[in-house]
């Protein structure tokens, strides 16, 4: 299956003038919220000319049954994001710009578009209090990347956001030299969370005098003030990653005392409880996976299908889950969640590492995330809050079983409407990305990046059966004839 | 009885609310000389202490409290509360750190501090650089952020504890680097920035007299000194002064009844502190015990607990005594306060009842 | 419970004080209150102290007129007070110890702490003089000094009043102290050195039946004594007479020899068992010369240690009880007492399912006597009654708590002196205003005797 669409990928990158294509489809989600029955969709030259009411015809592609979606936009993401890009020497790297360093050939971005995500936000690393600039870029298309080729093509905005990280990250394996010689970095920089915020104030005092010496005319230049000062004209959105509650109110501190034109937060796994508190200050948040204890969310969270899906790549199967010592994997058909026992949760961590890290077990994610639940976006929306989500590492493993569309589906499941979580992965990031008016929504005029869906693309169950990124077919899984 | 008394403070003002005048009466209060007053009543409206008075001229709810209602404790400094350390030594003088981006309202330490009758905690950054940063005043329990913090920066940390800020990497390695440092920050912080107190964190006369050339160049500020370490190296420097000093852990504290004493005599009063001391919540009560045991003056042991802290905060207007006034943290004890064998049996903070001993039977 | 007003005079048993702690005056103190015993409180109190010795109690003032030589008529002074009298508290664990001395560092220790006692001179120890003076403000008229914190056999500790110089002099029966499990540390893997004592005391009465067998050896070896010096006799006569024939054969063949006779041996003289001054002590405890006094938390450890008590006949008593509460029924028909620290963290009692209200509520109930101990030395006495007193706030009974701190230590310690105001008693008591001497919030004060 992989071969097959990794051939269509090849044959598909070639730019060219494409051929226009008619989508037929029994529905469509718009994006925006809206789902229309029984619609038409014509492309041509990359982009969307006609949405209409309509049913198929004979040179239409239709599947029946199947739900269209626009390409799903990650709104959070570290894809690419590694080795290069991980300057761990200073805590301030704002210069840093994911742009030009983000291995845009990394495997991530295959599995990503597998499970049909067209673009996606490109974050730096969380390791450091001023991390750099974000990328905004598809996941696919361009020339074919090698040592010479220009990425350009594929990066929409080289200037996407600028990574502010709260909380235990920055501080992770900091200490204080205590009165000892040492000439390790890492025990310089910050080592509490009040010395992060400390950090961060220091550097936007700094770059807020650096823009009064620029009005002065006088000669001044520092390569990560420049990007702070362009941050604070707002030029470029800061996104702050906050996980616990009082990260996120230190946030929105720091906001009001900064003066920071236009914040987004990401993650905050414990913002549940200040949804008011963001409505009123503006602020958009990109949800990262729900980080929660293992048992409440892996152990009602896969589905039959996703179960399938994680054990196919190895040899052991669910039937043979079964097999084993307290074989009381049951399926309940109310909630179609699988109730797994000890020994198919220890399975999935051996066959799936990426989905325990997906669900909060690595160390720092379990730490930060005392109050969290899996509904926590469902109550943001409900509190008003302009809400996306994102993947994070969750695309970064061949398994795909916590990606994009998994954090949709998991939304729903907890309590969120399904038209606001298909928002949540389409419009809503694009639109924080600087990209509303040009992907994110089926809509003429804006990218043909599309996502045909085998059934309701927020059902456990279904699966990409064409993903369609500036037009061309990317990922063809159409059941053979 | 002593249950349905319980019951009662426990339901009615809970039940009622907090907008309405409420009387509290109880069998006794604790007036800010630390003496039990009997027949007195405790009104309180919108959260605050209306009027306290045999017979108040205030309508409202009559409740009957069995049991001693006192202020709450205010500790004047410590750790708790906060997320994992305050301890940042990335350089030797961190003036812009403040503990409120470190405060952790969710903390389990609250719970526990409720339980031991504090309402009012002083965080501040450890004292482990030469300006180590700005203190938050944190309210122990409330709904939201924004009741909980009451100062979000409440006065700046200057340290010459010598062992604590002294950095063989980053200096600075003795007393007078330490002062050459401090003054420099200082000067970078601007002495205008110090609104009308600064706390010095001493260890020995040498540190108390550095603080006060420090301060003196700032001519109209005031500073307070909390004293670190044995007590016994300070001589007079504390003669007639309000002092911070950390709760007695549980090592050689009695080797100095003697200065504790003469300090008392000197005019000296005291304001303790959790941090450095042993760590147990009820250090704070257990402390003030001791102390009251070491001078032989309840009253000022107990105002080390109470009226001192909020003293140092400056904020003795709104917390620290029952009057007019100041904020409706109450606790009910089964006795006086400073009694060992009396126990929490409520809190009332901002006028809410917020916890509630569990019933006897629960209790071991 | 509430003070039953007593005008009888409380005449007991009289405790003669085997050595002098300098105290010389008679006086009498009048008081709100005393409290006497466990639940006899009078109102108000008369007490006669002489030579740090109580001599009456009362709530009337007993004292009589005397007609001096001269005519003169006197009676005692009377010194009165505000506040409730009470007896002083006897901590019967502490750290106080002898300036520079630290135990013995063998895992099996002789020493024995009242060998170490500074003399009765003034600033013959500073450093132990504050820390009594700190004991005495916090209301400790006499505290149990170990004999160190080495090893499992500790050496000999003792129980020590305070004299009129603020020193420790040494009282009652020694202690012999021994730590097990993981209150020990002596190079042997921490869990067997329960094994270790029980094998120490089985080889101490061994070794007294060695002494038995020495003792047939003896006389046996009397006997063949006897004996030999008869064979000896015979074989010089024999030898001789040998010797002398065959002088005469000197020009015979050699095979016309007579055998020579062979000497006899002389037997052996038996050894005498040998002497070890550790066994010493263990003997000791058997024949009931010291205390026993056993530091152990777990359950497995406090069984082995009541069955030795019952083995040996031990007059024994437990430290840290850890888990003791969990064989109270046990050490109530063995006669063990327990000693708790009330130092350390509270609330984060040794196993924090049970909190030290929690133990001590049960080995009480249980009939088993216990004592609150401060653990420590210097700042800790001071906690004591702050700490005790928190039991009784989370719902211990007061009554049993004050007992705890004055008369079952002195009982558990064999102070007869001690935890009550009786004839006979020490004067060193305590003097409180409040409603309990838990109370902070009134002025305590210590009386030193004159």
């Amino acid at each position: 299956m992989i071969l097959v669409s990794a051939l269509t990928l090849l044959c598909a990158a070639a730019p060219a003038a494409q051929e226009p294509m008619t989508l037929a489809v029994d529905r469509l989600y718009v994006g925006d919220g809206e789902v229309m029955e029984n619609a038409v969709v014509i492309l041509a030259d990359g982009k969307i000319v006609s949405v209409a009411p309509g049913i198929a015809s004979d040179d239409a592609t239709h599947v029946a049954g199947a739900t269209l979606t626009p390409g799903l936009v990650d709104g959070f993401s570290f894809m690419g994001v590694g080795g290069a890009t991980l300057e761990e020497s200073r805590e301030v790297t704002a210069s840093l710009q994911l742009a030009h360093l983000a291995d845009l050939d990394s495997p991530s971005f295959q599995n990503a578009l597998d499970m049909g995500v067209t673009s996606a936000y490109l974050s730096p690393d969380s390791l450091n209090v001023i991390g750099g600039i974000g990328a905004f870029v598809k996941t696919s298309g361009g020339t074919p990347a090698n040592l010479f080729a220009d990425n350009a093509a594929r990066v929409l905005n080289p200037r996407a956001g600028l990574k502010v990280t709260l909380g235990g990250d920055p501080s992770r394996g900091n200490y204080t030299p205590g009165g000892q010689f040492t000439t390790s970095f890492n025990a310089r920089r910050p080592n509490t969370r009040m010395g992060t915020v400390w950090i961060v104030r220091r550097d936007f005092y700094r770059a807020h005098d650096y823009m009064k010496a620029l009005e002065q005319g006088l000669p001044v230049y520092d390569a990560d003030l420049e990007v702070l000062a362009s941050a604070l004209r707002g030029e470029i959105p800061i996104r702050v990653q906050a996980r616990r509650s009082h990260d996120v109110e230190t946030a929105l501190r720091l906001q009001k005392e900064l003066g920071w034109p236009n914040m987004i937060l990401e993650e905050a796994t414990e913002s549940h409880a200040l949804a008011k508190q963001l409505v009123e200050a503006k602020v958009p948040v990109v949800c990262g996976p729900a980080y929660d204890s293992l048992r409440r969310s892996v152990a009602t969270g896969p589905t039959s299908a996703e179960l399938h899906a994680l054990a196919s790549p190895a040899q052991v199967c669910c039937e043979e889950l079964h097999d084993h010592d307290g074989g009381d994997n049951h399926f309940t058909e109310e909630t179609g969640a699988f109730q797994l026992n000890q020994f198919s949760l220890d399975m999935l961590f051996v066959l799936a590492p990426r989905y325990s890290s997906a669900y909060g077990f690595a160390a720092g994610r379990r730490t930060e995330g005392r109050g969290s639940t899996p509904a926590m976006p469902a109550l943001l929306q409900a509190g008003g809050v302009n809400l996306s989500l994102g993947g994070a590492e969750s695309h970064d493993q061949a398994l795909t079983e916590s990606s994009l569309i998994h954090q949709a589906r998991s939304a729903v499941r907890w309590g969120m409407a399904p038209a606001d979580a298909i928002a949540s992965i389409t419009s809503r990031p694009a639109e924080l990305c600087g990209m509303g008016d040009q992907l994110g929504q089926i809509a003429v005029g804006y990218d043909a990046d599309l996502v045909l869906w085998s059934g309701d693309p927020l059902a456990a169950d279904s699966k990409p059966l064409l993903v369609i990124l500036d037009g061309a077919i990317v990922v063809d899984n159409r059941p053979q004839e | 009885m002593l249950l349905t008394a319980t019951l009662l403070l426990g339901c009615a003002p809970a039940a009622m609310p907090a907008q309405q005048t409420t009387i509290l009466r109880p069998d006794a209060i604790v007036a800010e000389d630390g003496s039990l007053q009997e027949g007195m009543a405790v009104v309180i409206k919108d959260g605050k202490i209306v009027e306290v008075a045999a017979s108040p001229k205030a309508t409202g709810t009559e409740v009957q409290l069995s049991g001693v209602l006192a202020p709450g404790m205010v500790d004047s400094f410590t750790g708790r509360g906060a997320d994992r350390f305050l301890t940042e030594q990335s350089e030797a003088a961190t003036p812009d750190l403040l503990a409120v981006d470190g405060l952790d309202l969710d903390h389990p330490a609250w719970q526990a501090m409720l339980e031991r009758g504090v309402t009012t905690v002083h965080i501040t950054p450890d004292p482990t650089n030469v300006l180590s940063g700005w203190g938050t005043v944190v309210s122990v329990a409330g709904d939201s952020r924004k009741e909980r913090v009451l100062k979000q920066t409440s006065l700046p940390i200057a340290s010459l504890l010598q062992s604590s800020v002294s950095d063989n990497r980053i200096g600075p390695t003795s007393m007078a680097g330490a002062i050459e440092r401090l003054n420099q920050s200082i000067a970078k912080l601007g002495i205008e920035s110090l609104d009308n107190s600064a706390w010095f964190f001493v260890e020995n006369s040498e540190g108390v007299s550095a603080a006060k050339e420090i301060m003196s160049t700032a001519k109209t500020h005031q500073f307070r000194m909390v004293l670190w370490g044995d007590v016994a190296d300070y001589g007079g420097a504390a003669a007639g002064q309000l002092v911070g000093i950390p709760t007695f852990g549980n090592g050689a504290v009695a080797r100095n009844v003697e200065t504790w004493k003469r300090m008392a005599k000197a005019g000296t009063s005291f304001a303790f502190g959790s941090r450095g001391g042993s760590g147990e919540w009820s250090s704070l009560r257990i402390s003030a015990m001791t102390l009251s045991r070491f001078i032989g003056n309840p009253g000022a042991a107990w105002a080390a607990v109470s009226s001192n802290p909020a003293k140092m905060l400056g904020m003795d207007d709104q917390i620290g005594s029952l009057k007019a006034g100041q904020r409706a943290d109450l606790v009910l004890w089964s006795a006086h306060p400073l009694d060992a064998s009396a126990a929490v049996q409520s809190v009332l903070i901002g006028g809410n009842t917020v916890y509630r001993a569990p019933a006897p039977e629960d209790k071991q | 419970m509430l003070a039953a007003v007593c005008s009888l005079f409380i005449l007991f048993s009289s405790h003669v004080q085997a050595q002098d702690s300098g105290y010389s005056r008679t006086y009498v103190i009048q008081a709100d209150g005393a409290w006497v015993a466990p639940g006899v409180h009078i109102t108000p109190a008369f007490v006669k102290v002489s030579a740090g010795e109580i001599v009456w109690v009362s709530s009337t003032d007993q004292r009589q007129e005397r007609t001096s030589l001269l005519g003169k008529k006197s009676k005692d002074p009377l010194i009165k007070v505000k506040g409730t009298l009470a007896p002083g508290l006897v901590d019967a664990w502490t750290t106080m110890m002898p300036t520079g001395y630290s135990g013995d560092r063998n895992t099996r220790s002789t020493r024995a702490v009242s060998d170490s006692l500074p003399m009765q001179v003034a600033n013959e120890d500073e450093s132990l003089v504050s820390q009594v003076l700190a004991a005495r403000q916090a209301g400790v008229a006499a505290v149990f000094m170990s004999a160190g914190r080495n090893g499992w056999q500790r050496g000999v500790g003792t129980a020590a009043e305070f004299t009129k110089l603020d020193l420790p002099q040494a009282v009652g029966e020694g202690v012999l102290e021994f730590a097990v499990g993981a209150q020990a540390n002596g190079g042997l893997d921490r869990t067997y050195i329960i094994d270790e004592v029980e094998a120490v005391f089985s080889e101490a009465n061994g070794w007294r039946d060695s002494w038995d067998d020495f003792d047939e050896a003896k006389e046996k070896y009397a006997k063949d004594l006897e004996k030999y010096e008869e064979k000896l006799k015979e074989y010089i006569e024999e030898k001789k007479k040998f010797d002398e024939e065959a002088e005469k054969a000197g020009a015979q063949k050699e095979g016309d020899k007579k055998k020579e006779p062979k000497a006899p041996k002389r037997p052996k003289v038996p050894m005498e068992p040998q002497t070890s001054a550790a066994r010493d002590l263990i003997l000791g405890a058997i024949d009931g010369k010291y205390l026993v006094r056993v530091h152990a938390d777990s359950v497995g450890d406090i069984r082995r240690i009541i069955a030795l008590k019952k083995e040996y006949g031990l007059d024994l008593v437990i430290i840290g009880g850890g888990s003791a509460d969990l064989l109270a029924d046990d050490l109530r028909k063995a006669s063990i007492g327990v000693v708790l620290p009330l130092g350390g963290d509270l609330h984060a009692a040794p196993n924090a399912e049970r909190s030290l209200a929690k133990r001590f509520s049960t080995l009480v109930d249980g009939g088993v006597d216990v004592a609150l101990a401060s653990s420590g030395a210097e700042g800790l006495h001071m906690l004591m009654l702050t700490r005790a007193g928190e039991l009784v706030a989370a719902g211990c009974d007061k009554n049993k708590v004050w007992d705890s701190l004055t008369i079952v230590p002195a009982r558990l310690l064999g102070l007869d002196g001690y935890g009550s105001l009786h004839r006979g008693k020490s004067a060193t008591m305590v003097l409180f205003e409040g409603t309990s001497p838990f109370d902070a919030s009134a002025p305590m004060k210590a009386h030193k005797p004159k």
